[in-house]
């Protein structure tokens, strides 16, 4: 079957620079539908060595590897263990997690998100109870909520076994998301 | 088959500065991006006293000392315990905590968060388990999502230990975020 030929058409030109325009424009770069720059805030932490607990004994817990970073928060040491200071008043969502090692004896284990949000330092979320002494308990703690610019929050934990016990090597870690900044 | 020639066509300018211009105006100040003004929402209660729960009941959880507070979150009083009821349509972040502590028997401990939501009042999201007598039980349960103007939400917990358990001062909380108005 024979082809009949064709005749080009001209297509004028698209002025592309004018497409799709935005017309507000935000000053410190925010993007109205996505978290971008500046405002993808999100921060990861973990460690991967053991923690010695002792009984009866709160302790902040160690995230000591940076995977991600970011200004939103800042990063201290306690002794031992981490919490982080809020440089940006917003809505985050904050989880942490730890792994209780087998204990020697049976006892309580809780893990916490501790803060000083409203006042005074509060467990704003935690989650505990009792374990055997041959189970390894891993516990999450997730707050979503307002953060003010200068509080913190950090992982605390708490066992009361009689004795030492360990948080793992692994499953340790501890993340921080922006959802929304307040200005 | 035979085709036929094409014949060139005149496409009409393109208007293109009226190409997906961004015009809508938001009355009420709302930023897209930020929370700013009276979108600043967040309320922190808490209990200041221990509060006795009776084998195998249901109680709301009294929350009697409050850190924030806003007009668009009201508390009104159950019996025993209260109730939160949320001023506006939106998605809210909320998180309670309550800790029952050691004593009794072995039996259930749960933490509910409940609301009417969906038209009467019923548990959305909940954690429970089997309590041991030597050990406390720690709880949070922690909820985004959307609830109209006059939803209310509120902690209830439950616990068949044998007898009366208290739930220990200081540990129980609510944490209200408005994270976003839905207008």
């Amino acid at each position: 079957m024979a082809r009949e030929s064709m005749v080009p058409v001209a297509v004028p030109a698209v002025p592309a620079s004018s497409l799709h325009t935005a017309t507000k424009s935000y000053a410190d770069g925010l993007d109205p539908v996505n978290l971008v720059g500046a405002d993808a805030g999100f921060i990861k932490s973990s460690y991967n060595v053991a923690q010695t607990i002792s009984t009866n004994s709160d302790t902040w817990v160690t995230y000591t590897t940076d995977d991600v970073t970011h200004g939103m928060a800042t990063k201290s040491a306690l002794s031992p263990g981490h919490k982080w200071t809020f440089n940006t008043t917003g809505i985050y969502t904050v989880t942490g997690q730890c792994r209780f090692a087998f204990g020697s004896a049976g006892g309580e284990r809780y893990y916490a998100l501790w803060s000083d949000q409203s006042g005074s330092d509060a467990a704003i979320s935690a989650t505990g109870y009792w374990s055997n002494a041959g189970t390894e308990y891993t516990m999450t703690a997730t707050y979503t909520g307002k953060f003010t610019a200068g509080k913190y929050v950090a992982g605390r934990v708490w066992q009361s076994s009689g004795f030492n016990c360990d948080l793992v090597t692994f499953w340790r870690w501890f993340r921080i998301a922006l959802i929304r900044k307040y200005v | 088959m035979a085709r036929s020639y094409l014949t060139p066509t005149a496409l009409p300018a393109n208007p293109a500065s009226t190409l997906h211009v961004a015009t809508k105006q938001y009355a009420d100040a709302l930023d897209p991006v930020n929370l700013v003004g009276a979108d600043d929402v967040f309320a922190y209660y808490y209990s200041n006293a221990a509060q006795t729960g009776a084998n195998n009941t249901d109680a709301w959880i009294s929350f009697g000392g409050s850190q924030d507070t806003n007009a668009l979150i009201t508390q009104t009083t159950a019996s025993p315990g209260h109730k939160f009821t949320l001023g506006t349509t939106g998605i809210w972040a909320v998180t309670v905590s309550a800790r029952w502590v050691s004593g009794g028997g072995t039996g259930e401990r749960y933490l509910g968060l409940w609301s009417d939501v969906s038209g009467s009042e019923d548990v959305i999201q909940a954690w429970g388990g089997v309590g041991a007598s030597g050990s406390p039980t720690t709880m949070t349960v922690s909820l985004v999502g959307k609830f109209t103007s006059g939803n209310y939400v509120t902690g209830r917990v439950y616990q068949a230990s044998g007898g009366n358990l208290d739930l220990e001062n200081g540990w129980s909380h609510i944490l209200i975020s408005l994270v976003r108005k839905l207008t």
